[in-house]
C-alpha cells in the first residue's frame, strides 16, 4: 500500500530520501548541463582552433616582407638572418593553413593564402638570392612581384579575418543567446526543484509535528487527571510512532493501575463499614443495656451484699434469686466479651428464665435440649437472651394458655443450630419479612425489654458471620408459636481479624 | 489514514513534479544546445575536386550575378567550386589584379571576361603556360592563348541593333550614339558599332542617320552615370537614339530619361534584361533591349573548360543565343508580372 510507504521508514531515512532525491536531481541536472557546456564549449573551441590567429599570420608576412626590403637595401647579415628567421616563421604558420577545395568560402581563402604565400616566398627568396649575386634586374623585378603578392596577401588576410570575425560574432551571438536561455531554463529548474523540496520537507515536517502535537494535546490530558482519553492513534512507524505507542502502553497501564486502586480502595473501604457497623451495634447494644442498668458495678456489688444478707438470715431461696439476678448483670461486665461460647449465652438464658420465673411465679415453663458437644463454639454476645426476651415480650406474655419456651441446641448438616421456640401469639410472615429484612422497628425500646432489639441481634449475627441466611424465623400462624432458628457454621470464618484475635481470649 | 493518503498523494506529486520539471529542463537544454551547435556551422563543408575562379569587370550587374549563380550550380553537380572574385574587400582590384591572384593561387580554371588590352593577353598566357585553362566570357582576348571564348557575336549584335535603329529614324536628321563603356582596348564594342554602322549605311536613310559612338572612361568610379547625365544636360547634343552595350548604361540613360523629362523624344536601345530594364520597356520608356539566356552561358563556360581538360582541347568560340525585346514580346519575359509603378 502506498499510503504506509511514506509512513513507514524511520524519521531519519525521510529526512536522508528527501534531502538524498533533491540533491540527486540537482546533482544530475549540474552533470547534464555541464556536460553539455562543456561540449559546447568544445565544439566552439574545435571552430575556433582550426582558425589559427591571423594576426600572427599578418605579423609574420609583414616581417617578411620587411626583412627582405631591408636586405635589399641594405644587405647585412643581420636582416637576412632576420629575413630566414621570419621566413620560417611564415612557412611554419602557412603550412597550418588548410587547402581542401571544399564550398566553404573561409577554407578556400585559406587555400589560396597557403597558395599564394608559397608563390610569394619563392620570389622573396629568389629576390635574396638575386640580390646576393647582385643580379639587380632579377632582384629588382622579383621584389616588385613579391611586393605586389604580399599587398593581395594582406589583403587576403584582412578579408579571411573579417569573414572570420562575422561568423565569430554570429556564433558569439548564437552562444550568448542561448546561454541567457540556458540560465532561464536552469533558473525554471531551480525554482521547480526548490518548490518541490519545500513542498516535501513541509509535508515531512507535518508527519512529524502533527502527531507530537496530537500526543502532546492527549498528554496534557492525562496530565490534568484525565485518564479516560482516547488513545492516540499510531500512523507512522517512525521514531514518533515509537513515542506514541510508548505512550498509549503508559496510558492503558496507568488505567488499570487506576483501576486496581479503586478496587482495593473499595474493599478496604466496605471491610472498614462492615467493622464500624458491628461495633457500633455492639456499643449501641452495650449503651442501652448500660441506660437500663445505671451503674451496674454498684448494682451488682449491692445485689451481692443483699445475697449475703438473705444467707445469713437463712433465706436460701432469697439468697439464689438475688444471686441469679446479679450473674445475670454481670454477664454484661465481662471485659473483652465480644465473642463468647454457646454455653455462656445458654447460662445468661438460664440466669434470665430464673428471674422471670421468680418474677411472674414460674409460670414459663422452659425447656432445654443442649448438645453439649457444640456448646463451646464461639458466637457473638448477647444473642440468645434478646431472642428469649422477645419470646417473652412479643409471644407468650398474654397468652391464657401454659407458656412454653423450648431452647434447642444442636448439630445437623454441618452447621449447628440454636432454636428458641415458644407456644405463643406466633408471628405473621409480613412481620416475619420486616424484620428479617432488618427494617427499623418503630417503637423498638418497650417499655419491658432489656433493650436490645431483635434486628440488632440479627445485624450482628449477619455481620459477624458475614452471611444473611444465619438467621430464620419460622410462624406456623396465629396462635401457634414462632421458632427463631440460629444457623452457625461449625467453626465461624472470623472475617474481622481484630475480633477473631480476642475471640481467642 | 485519510490524511496520510493526503500527504502519501502530496509527496507523490511534488516527487513526480520534481522529476518532470528536470527532464523537461534537460529536454529544452539539449535542444538549445544542438541549435546553438548546428548554427555554429550549418554542415561540414563538402569537399570538391576542383576551383575555379570567374572574374568580371562590374561584379555587381545582375547578368553576371546570374551567370556566376547558373555557372555555380552546375558546377556542383560536378564537384566543382567556382568564385567570382572581387568581394567586398576587393573591389578595388582590377581585372589584372584578379587575373593575378587566380594565377598565384593556383586554381584550376578560370572565367575571365577579358579585354583586348596586352597586360591581360600576357596575363592570360601566364595562367596558360602554369596549366589554368582560361575560358573568355563576353570579352575577349583573341591575342591571348585562352582556350575559348563564350559570348555573343559583336558583329551580329550590331546587325541586331542596327535593325532596331531603321525603323526608329523618322524623315528627319536622326542622330545615333553609341555608349562605348568599355575601354578603348575592347575591340567588342568596336565590332557592334561596325554592325550597326554596316546596317546604316546599306540602308535608304543612310544619308539621315548619323552614327556617332561616345566612349566612357570606366576606370574612375561613377563615370558612366556622370557622363550619361552630361549627355542629356546638354540639349543640343541630346541624341535620338542611344545605344548602350552594357547593362548599368542601360540603366542610367533610362533614370536620366526619366529625370530630364525626355521619354519620347530619346530612344534607347539597352543591353540585358535585368528586371529595371524590363520595366522600362513595358513602360515604353527603354525602347528595346537585348537579352541573354545566362543559363546557357554559364552551361557553355563550364562545357568549354571540361571539354578542355578532358581532351586537351576545345571550340574556340561559343555563341549566346540573343534575342532583342521590345514592348510587343517584354510580357512574355516578364511572366506575367505586374509593372512595377
Amino acid at each position: 500500500m502506498r499510503s504506509s510507504r511514506f509512513l513507514k521508514p524511520s524519521l531519519q531515512k525521510k529526512l536522508v530520501f528527501v534531502f538524498s532525491l533533491t540533491t540527486v536531481i540537482v546533482l544530475i541536472v549540474n552533470i547534464f548541463m555541464y556536460t553539455n557546456i562543456n561540449k559546447l564549449i568544445t565544439r566552439l573551441d574545435s571552430i575556433y582552433q582550426s582558425h589559427l590567429s591571423l594576426n600572427e599570420l599578418e605579423e609574420a608576412l609583414d616581417s617578411v616582407q620587411n626583412s627582405m626590403m631591408n636586405y635589399l637595401s641594405t644587405k647585412t647579415t643581420d636582416v637576412m638572418e632576420d629575413y630566414y628567421r621570419s621566413e620560417q616563421t611564415y612557412t611554419n604558420l602557412i603550412s597550418l593553413l588548410r587547402e581542401d577545395i571544399t564550398d566553404d568560402s573561409l577554407m578556400l581563402m585559406e587555400r589560396n593564402i597557403k597558395k599564394i604565400s608559397e608563390n610569394y616566398l619563392d620570389l622573396t627568396n629568389q629576390a635574396i638570392e638575386a640580390k646576393r649575386g647582385r643580379n639587380i634586374v632579377k632582384y629588382k623585378a622579383r621584389s616588385d612581384n613579391a611586393t605586389e603578392l604580399y599587398h593581395y596577401l594582406s589583403t587576403y588576410i584582412y578579408s579571411l579575418s573579417s569573414e572570420q570575425f562575422k561568423n565569430n560574432s554570429m556564433n558569439y551571438s548564437a552562444l550568448s543567446s542561448s546561454i541567457r536561455s540556458l540560465e532561464m531554463v536552469s533558473n525554471i529548474l531551480l525554482i521547480g526543484v526548490a518548490l518541490g523540496n519545500l513542498i516535501l520537507i513541509i509535508l515531512l515536517t507535518q508527519t512529524i509535528t502533527l502527531p507530537l502535537k496530537k500526543l502532546a494535546k492527549t498528554a496534557n490530558q492525562v496530565a490534568d487527571g484525565n485518564f479516560l482519553v482516547k488513545l492516540v492513534e499510531v500512523k507512522s512507524e517512525d521514531e514518533v510512532g515509537v513515542v506514541t505507542r510508548a505512550f498509549d502502553k503508559m496510558v492503558v497501564n496507568l488505567r488499570d493501575y487506576i483501576q486496581k486502586l479503586t478496587d482495593s480502595m473499595e474493599t478496604e473501604r466496605k471491610l472498614k463499614e462492615r467493622e464500624l457497623k458491628m461495633e457500633t451495634h455492639l456499643k449501641d447494644a452495650q449503651l442501652k443495656y448500660l441506660l437500663a442498668q445505671i451503674n451496674p458495678h454498684f448494682l451488682f456489688n449491692t445485689l451481692n451484699a443483699g445475697a449475703q444478707l438473705a444467707m445469713i438470715e437463712g433465706a436460701d431461696r432469697t439468697c439464689q434469686y438475688v444471686q441469679n439476678v446479679a450473674e445475670f448483670f454481670r454477664y454484661n461486665l465481662k471485659e473483652n466479651n465480644e465473642v463468647v461460647s454457646i454455653a455462656d449465652e445458654v447460662t445468661l438464658v438460664d440466669n434470665y428464665i430464673y428471674i422471670l420465673n421468680v418474677r411472674f411465679s414460674g409460670e414459663i415453663c422452659f425447656e432445654k435440649n443442649i448438645d453439649s458437644s457444640v456448646t463451646e463454639t464461639k458466637i457473638p454476645s448477647m444473642i440468645l437472651q434478646p431472642i428469649v426476651e422477645n419470646s417473652v415480650n412479643y409471644g407468650i406474655r398474654d397468652v391464657e394458655w401454659e407458656k412454653r419456651i423450648t431452647l434447642s441446641v444442636y448439630r445437623a448438616n454441618g452447621r449447628i443450630h440454636m432454636s428458641i421456640k415458644d407456644n405463643g401469639v406466633g408471628m405473621p410472615q409480613a412481620q416475619i419479612d420486616r424484620i428479617l429484612s432488618n427494617q427499623p422497628r418503630e417503637a423498638a425500646l418497650s417499655r419491658d425489654n432489656n433493650g436490645i432489639g431483635l434486628n440488632n441481634v440479627i445485624g450482628r449475627v449477619r455481620l459477624f458471620f458475614g452471611k444473611d441466611d444465619i438467621i430464620s424465623i419460622i410462624s406456623a400462624g396465629k396462635n401457634l408459636g414462632t421458632e427463631v432458628i440460629i444457623s452457625v457454621p461449625e467453626r465461624p470464618v472470623l472475617k474481622n481479624s481484630s475480633t477473631g484475635g480476642e475471640s481467642d481470649v | 489514514m485519510k490524511q496520510s493518503k493526503h500527504v502519501n498523494l502530496l509527496s507523490t506529486i511534488a516527487i513526480f513534479f520534481m522529476i518532470l520539471i528536470m527532464l523537461f529542463s534537460m529536454i529544452v537544454f539539449q535542444m538549445r544546445i544542438s541549435d546553438t551547435t548546428e548554427g555554429f556551422q550549418s554542415k561540414e563543408p563538402k569537399v570538391l575536386n576542383e576551383y575555379y575562379v570567374m572574374i568580371v569587370d562590374d561584379h555587381s550587374s545582375s547578368f553576371w550575378n546570374s551567370v556566376y549563380q547558373n555557372a555555380q550550380k552546375l558546377g556542383e553537380k560536378s564537384g566543382v567550386y567556382i568564385e567570382l572574385m572581387g568581394n567586398e574587400y576587393m573591389q578595388n582590384y582590377s581585372r589584372e589584379d584578379c587575373l593575378r591572384i587566380a594565377i598565384e593561387s593556383e586554381v584550376d580554371g578560370i572565367f575571365l571576361e577579358a579585354d583586348e588590352s596586352s597586360e591581360m593577353t600576357e596575363l592570360i598566357n601566364e595562367a596558360v603556360d602554369k596549366g589554368i585553362p582560361v575560358i573568355t566570357a563576353f570579352g575577349d582576348n583573341s591575342a591571348s592563348k585562352r582556350q575559348s571564348f563564350v559570348g555573343v557575336s559583336s558583329y551580329n549584335l550590331g546587325l541586331e541593333y542596327g535593325n532596331q535603329v531603321l525603323p526608329l529614324a523618322g524623315a528627319g536628321k536622326t542622330k545615333v550614339m553609341i555608349l562605348m563603356t568599355a575601354n578603348a582596348k575592347d575591340s567588342g564594342q568596336n565590332i557592334v558599332f561596325s554592325g550597326i554602322q554596316s546596317v546604316v549605311s546599306s540602308s535608304t536613310k543612310a544619308s539621315r542617320i548619323q552614327v556617332e559612338s561616345l566612349t566612357i572612361d570606366r576606370s574612375t568610379s561613377f563615370a558612366v552615370e556622370e557622363s550619361i547625365r552630361d549627355i542629356f544636360m546638354k540639349p543640343e547634343n541630346l541624341p535620338d537614339i542611344l545605344i548602350c552595350l552594357d547593362e548599368i548604361s542601360t540603366a542610367c540613360c533610362y533614370q536620366a530619361t526619366i529625370d530630364y523629362n525626355k521619354v519620347g523624344e530619346v530612344n534607347i536601345l539597352g543591353y540585358y534584361d535585368s528586371k529595371t530594364i524590363l520595366n522600362a520597356i513595358s513602360r515604353e520608356v527603354v525602347h528595346s533591349t537585348v537579352s541573354i539566356a545566362p543559363e546557357q552561358t554559364a552551361s557553355y563556360l563550364l562545357e568549354a573548360i571540361s571539354e578542355y581538360k578532358r581532351f586537351g582541347q576545345v571550340s574556340g568560340y561559343y555563341p549566346v543565343d540573343t534575342k532583342m525585346i521590345t514592348s510587343d514580346n517584354v510580357s512574355e519575359l516578364m511572366g506575367g508580372e505586374p509593372v512595377e509603378e
